[in-house]
């Protein structure tokens, strides 16, 4: 991550490693420069000790060799002696071991070697130093004698001066041994080279062997210093001057001093610099790391409190300290925390609660329940729908419906003072309480229910409403606020398709199967325009002609998954949903189309459509019926519309309406499942109906139960009383027909005479079922 | 910085003038001078082609105030020095120079001996005690010989007539041995100078001089 910390202490201790990495470098420098130039010194000094000794040696050696050359003894054997005299030989070495010589010759006048104590100038050979015979203050010289080099002392031997009879040479080693003698007095390495470049010949030298003879490879010859590296010996500063020339052979000194071991020296300092700059890092470091919080710090509040925004906290503080421009982003940034604060509240004000009714919505319902259920975990929860209210809507406009919804809310709060009540949406309530039982929220229903018990009154409109409850138990039925509210929603749906049952309770159990039906309700819509429905017709007999008078039209969904669904199962929900309402109108379309083509194909039939309480509400339903009888050139009366005796009670005044209107256009009325509701034929007279179809349930054990003979048999009285004609549902065998026979029931309808069939295959039945059909009718002996 | 001067770089010049060329008067009288025209005392001065009959003489060398007095000395072939210590110390004389060799211990005030010189040439003599007593024995074969004093001159009696091809010769310790005796023609008065640098003073270069 690219932060404004770490750079900046990266940068600072950057910075200062880069200027401390300087200083070292620099201070190593002048380490190496200093210790450089005290080598320096130290040869030169050096150097100047290696002359003076020399110097000094020669004084030494010039008083030795001037006593020397005084002994008359040593003058009369010099002065009488013969080539290779044995008792000069005896008497120059004896003065050889007191003055410290490496060897001595005596030569007469002319340079002719009359004794020697060095083999390779034997007696009777000529000096070959001839220079070195000086007369005038006869002078050391640096002679190379073999493969050494030596200080050679000559003198003349006077007798007396300025006779000079013969010569007396010293040679004074500068050998190895003195070389050390030399470096332990100077500390310097010395070492006397001869020749040039590529030809060197190390004479002398206080370094090993070794490294003389690397020395002997390096040396360069050139004069001045040097810094070389030598094998074994790390690197060393180089001092050559020159010492003599003879024989075009160059002489040199050579000193050396270890580089390595004069940096040495340095070695100290330079680690209590490091020190000095690691202890400076860090604390530099330390610095840098504060200084760089510092700055970052407050901006790093400022992004908690951005990202705190972000999650919709409001509570960030920031420090106060904060000074300068990051100073005045704290402030403002506080401020608009503050602004963001004020408007949140008002949004949120705004999303928790229902502007219909002022109560909290269910976003709002769910988190209360939520941390309610934290607190207590014994709450019930119960979802309230109204019954119809989609129908209400429709018909008295949403004005009034909002009206509605407000009265109803009201109602509640007052009922069930002291539970949390929310508006879901629409006509659903929801409101949670202290249960732990099923009785505990009956009790609470039972208050609720009291809301209802008067007509709700609105622009002059009094409306009789109901509703349908489901509750949920959190002790039983969920630990959570959205389940506990869906399964409190799913146990209301449940109780819709049980008109009047009050509170249902969650059941698992029917769990499954009535998220089966959400979801199918989901998928209705679409299983009309895909053409999942199928028509389906049951003929009707006539039990006066024997022959089939009229089908009644159902309709079957075959699901692509679920395969067939029977219509008990989706009917009732799409009745909740109002989904009947297309259900009808493609029922309408499709029998329409089906009696065209019958009619095309020489069946005259009734066709019978069943329609629901729904689509009686709607104001323009007779028309709908009117256009689809008018678009395929259908005669009125061979539509029979069939309607529930509960869904024309309902609402009997805009029922009585509708139907009024239709039987008007022609269309034949008739009552389906007559004797399950609450009809009282006083209220049924009032119906513009031309049939009443008995329901099922009292055909079915019409031949052994009494008391369904009875109410069948007053029934079909009472409705032929009253202009009607009669069918009997349900009627499976010849028994029943013969009881309804008796009774002049008009028509019979059931599994006896003939089973619901696809529509497509009437054709085919009818053709071949005239027989079946008049046996059947014929009730005939049993 | 002294060399031995090779003859061939330092040949004599020598110039002779004669101041009068009348051959009768007896006393020769030679002056040396050296090329600044300095007198050169202690010379030895001989004449060659003049014969007498003498006997050989005996000369002495005396040793006083530790130097040789003379310093230089002319002794004929065959003749003798007797050396003599007139010093309240003693000394021993030594000669190691090819010509004569010998040593002599001499005490305080001693007499002294007689050596006999019986070859010409030049014997150098010293002391081993005292390093710079430097003294000359010139030793000659001719019959008139002298040595110059502090004026450079000496005066010989030469009778005449003088034969003709007689010369003069000049030695001094300044100047080769071999070769250095300056010649000249035998005259009433002779001048013998030589143009050449002289050798350093050997009695000035003497270490221990006073």
């Amino acid at each position: 991550m690219d932060r404004l910390a770490p750079k900046l202490f990266l940068f600072i201790v950057g910075l200062l490693l880069a200027t401390l990495l300087v200083v070292l470098v620099l201070a190593d420098r002048a380490s190496r420069n200093q210790a450089l130039a005290e080598a320096h010194d130290r040869l030169q000094a050096a150097h100047g000790v290696f002359l003076e000794q020399l110097s000094q040696r020669r004084l030494a050696q010039r008083q030795l060799t001037d006593a020397v050359s005084n002994d008359f003894g040593l003058k009369e054997e010099i002065a009488i002696a013969q080539q290779g005299s044995v008792s000069l030989e005896v008497t120059l070495r004896n003065f050889q071991r007191r003055g410290g010589a490496a060897w001595s010759v005596a030569t007469d006048a002319n340079g002719l070697i009359l004794a020697s104590t060095l083999g390779s100038l034997p007696s009777g050979a000529v000096l070959p130093l001839p220079d070195v015979r000086n007369e005038g203050g006869a002078d050391e010289e640096l002679r190379r004698v073999d493969a050494l080099l030596y200080q050679v002392i000559s003198t003349p031997i006077y007798a007396p001066r300025p006779l000079v009879v013969g010569w007396l040479v010293f040679g004074f080693p500068l050998d190895d041994a003195k070389m050390a003698n030399l470096e332990q007095q100077t500390g310097t390495v010395f070492s006397l080279v001869d020749g040039r470049a590529g030809d060197i010949q190390v004479l002398a030298s206080s370094l090993s062997g070794d490294a003389q003879l690397a020395l002997a490879v390096q040396f360069t010859g050139t004069e001045g210093f040097d810094q070389v590296e030598l094998l074994g010996r790390g690197e060393d500063v180089v001092l050559a001057r020159p010492l003599s020339t003879f024989s075009e052979r160059q002489v040199h000194v050579v000193l050396q001093k270890s580089l390595s071991a004069a940096l040495q020296g340095f070695r100290q300092l330079q680690l209590e610099l490091a020190g000095t700059a690691l202890v400076a890092l860090v604390l530099a470091a330390g610095a840098a790391w504060w200084l760089s919080r510092r700055i970052s710090r407050p901006l790093a509040d400022m992004a908690t409190l951005a990202h705190r925004l972000g999650d919709g906290y409001f509570d960030t503080v920031l420090p106060a300290g904060a000074t300068g421009e990051v100073g005045v982003l704290s402030r403002a940034l506080t401020v608009m925390q503050q602004g963001l604060r004020e408007r949140d509240e008002a949004l949120r004000a705004v999303a928790f609660v229902s502007p219909l009714t002022g109560l909290p919505n269910r976003t709002a319902f769910v988190e209360a329940l939520r941390q309610a259920m934290a607190i207590k975990p014994s709450l019930g929860v119960i979802v309230l729908d109204l019954d119809h209210f989609a129908d209400i809507n429709n018909t008295l406009g949403h004005t009034i419906g909002d009206r509605l919804i407000d009265e109803v809310a009201r109602r509640l709060v007052a009922a069930a003072p002291s539970a949390t009540i929310a508006h879901l949406g629409g006509d659903q309530f929801a409101l949670f309480s202290e249960a732990a039982s099923a009785e505990d929220l009956q009790s609470t229903a039972a208050s609720m229910a009291s809301a209802f018990t008067d007509p709700a009154t609105v622009e002059g409109i009094a409306l009789h409403l109901t509703g349908t409850a489901g509750a949920a138990l959190a002790l039983i039925h969920g630990d959570s606020a959205e389940v506990l509210l869906r399964h409190a929603e799913s146990a209301m749906y449940r109780g819709k398709e049980r008109p009047g049952s009050g509170l249902t309770l969650y059941d698992p159990a029917h769990d499954h199967h009535s998220r089966q039906r959400l979801a199918l309700m989901g998928e209705l819509r679409g299983a009309i325009e895909r053409g999942e429905l199928h028509l389906y017709v049951q003929p009707k007999a006539s039990l006066a002609t024997h022959s089939i008078v009229g089908v009644e039209c159902l309709v079957r969904w075959v699901h692509p998954v679920l395969g067939m669904i029977a219509p008990d199962r989706f009917i009732p929900l799409a009745e909740q949903t109002g989904q009947i309402r297309h259900l009808t109108r493609w029922l309408l379309q499709a029998a329409a189309r089906q009696m065209r083509l019958a009619e095309e194909r020489g069946f005259v039939l009734v066709w019978a459509v069943n329609i629901s309480a729904l689509d009686l509400l709607s104001l323009d339903f007779a028309h709908k019926v009117a256009d689809v009888l008018a678009a395929h050139g259908l005669a009125p009366e061979r539509l029979i519309i069939e309607v529930t005796e509960s869904a024309a009670m309902s609402d009997p005044e805009n029922a009585i309406r509708q139907l009024t209107t239709l039987r008007q256009m022609g269309v034949k009325l008739s009552i389906d499942d007559y004797g399950t509701g609450h009809a009282s034929m006083a209220q049924l007279k009032r119906l513009p109906v031309h049939e009443l179809k008995i329901d099922r349930s009292f055909v079915r054990a019409l031949t052994t139960d009494t008391n369904d003979q009875a109410i069948v048999a007053s029934t079909i009285a009472l409705a032929h009383r009253l202009g009607l004609t009669v069918v009997a549902e349900g009627v499976e065998d010849k028994a029943a027909v013969n009881f309804l026979a008796e009774m002049a029931c008009n028509d019979i309808q059931g599994y006896g005479l003939a089973r619901p069939m696809p529509v497509g295959e009437l054709a085919n039945w009818l053709e071949r079922s005239g027989a079946h059909v008049r046996s059947f009718t014929s009730g005939a002996p049993t | 910085m002294s060399r031995f001067l090779s003859p061939l770089v330092y040949g004599w010049c020598v110039a002779a003038m004669v101041w009068s060329t009348t051959c009768w008067a007896d006393p020769v009288r030679i002056r040396v001078v050296d090329a600044s025209g300095q007198p050169l005392p202690n010379t030895v001065v001989s004449i060659y082609g003049v014969a007498r009959t003498a006997a050989p003489s005996e000369v002495t060398m005396d040793q006083r105030d530790l130097s040789f007095v003379p310093r230089v000395i002319a002794v004929r072939k065959g003749g003798s020095v007797r050396f003599v210590n007139g010093d309240r110390v003693n000394h021993h004389v030594y000669s190691f120079s090819p010509v004569q060799r010998f040593d002599l211990r001499l005490k305080r005030g001693e007499g002294g001996e007689s050596i006999l010189f019986d070859t010409s040439g030049t014997v150098v003599i010293g002391c081993n005690i005292h390093d710079w007593m430097l003294g000359f024995i010139r030793i000659v074969d001719s019959d008139y010989f002298a040595v110059t004093g502090a004026d450079g001159e000496a005066v010989l009696e030469v009778p005449g007539p003088w034969p003709e091809g007689a010369t003069v010769r000049a030695w001094h310790p300044q100047i080769a041995e071999t070769e250095g005796e300056i010649r000249g023609e035998l005259a009433a008065q002779v001048v013998l100078t030589t143009l050449r640098t002289l050798k350093p003073n050997p009695w000035l270069a003497a270490p221990g001089y006073r």
